[in-house]
């Protein structure tokens, strides 16, 4: 999926398939895709409602998602057919230094997660750049 | 009522087999999903009605179409990529697009003139109410006034 240069524009994040706990827990569907407000996901969360989402950034650059569904349903109703396993929601992402976290915006409706994650421009002027003192030219060699 | 028996107490080993089961589930789930028709659906039974829930995310009301056909019912949709977006912006791409359509046969009991729909955070809901003679009622056994005293004795 991503660009195998490891300084690349394809190593803005790393997505990780984790489930907090296996019982109940999917990661949702997303697509992830480049625009010119920056890096964009949009995730699957059908039966999420509003207040039963969390969107962390956690320590480390960790983007989690938590979703917890509200069945419509109820428990005691007979299931005649079953395609669906309801269970919450969990995916968690390695954000790059390329990400200016402090402005991530986040969009939900109709069960669909859109986060933007601006890239930070301020990040490239900070870089600090590691130079070598240039080396006294050898001319003896070794052998 | 018997019909909700379905529920059980509270059993550790069939716990621990549904976690197998989900365990399971989350490790091939995407492997398979698309060979899984669209959009998956649950069919459910209470009491006083039929519920079919699928699972839509992102659709919004216009996106689909629902209709009863004898004693069928036909869901139809679609579920556009977002435009504007160039093939080569994704960087990864785990969700379905494209037209879709099930069809569901309902039960002979479900009153297909009453049927009500609903979309709740991308999930679609629709209520098939059963027909009057096949909801179960309590029928109040009374006690007649004035009845006649046992006889004999």
């Amino acid at each position: 999926m991503s660009s195998p240069h490891p300084e690349g524009e394809g190593r803005l994040e790393r997505v990780e398939t984790r489930a907090a706990s296996p019982s109940e827990v999917y990661a949702p569907a997303l697509d992830i895709y480049e625009s010119a407000e920056g890096l964009v996901i949009e995730a699957d969360l059908p039966g999420v409602p509003d207040e039963l989402l969390e969107v962390r950034v956690e320590e480390n650059n960790r983007l989690t998602l938590f979703g917890r569904v509200r069945w419509p349903v109820p428990a005691e109703a007979r299931c005649l057919v079953e395609e669906i396993r309801p269970g919450d929601y969990f995916r968690s992402f390695i954000l790059s230094e390329q990400v200016d976290t402090e402005r991530i915006a986040a969009e939900f409706s109709d069960g669909v997660l859109r986060l933007v994650l601006p890239r930070a421009t301020r990040a490239r002027l900070r870089r600090i750049e590691i130079r070598t003192p240039t080396r006294q030219p050898r001319s003896e060699g070794h052998a | 009522m018997s019909l909700w028996t379905w529920r059980p107490g509270w059993d550790p080993f069939g716990e621990l087999q549904r976690q197998v089961d989900r365990l399971f589930d989350l490790t091939i789930r995407q492997f398979w999903q698309t060979d899984r028709p669209y959009p998956p659906l649950n069919l459910y039974e209470t009491g006083a009605e039929y519920v079919l829930v699928a699972s839509v995310p992102g659709a919004r009301p216009e996106d689909i179409e629902l209709s009863v056909l004898g004693d069928t019912l036909i869901l139809r949709g679609e579920r556009r990529v977002r435009q504007n977006v160039a093939e080569d912006a994704y960087r990864r791409q785990e969700r379905w697009y494209g037209k879709w359509s099930r069809s569901v046969q309902l039960p002979e009991q479900a009153d297909a003139n009453q049927i009500g729909a609903t979309l709740e955070h991308g999930l679609l809901v629709v209520r098939i109410p059963k027909a009057a003679q096949a909801v179960a009622r309590q029928i109040p056994i009374r006690v007649r006034d004035g009845r006649p005293e046992p006889e004999g004795g």
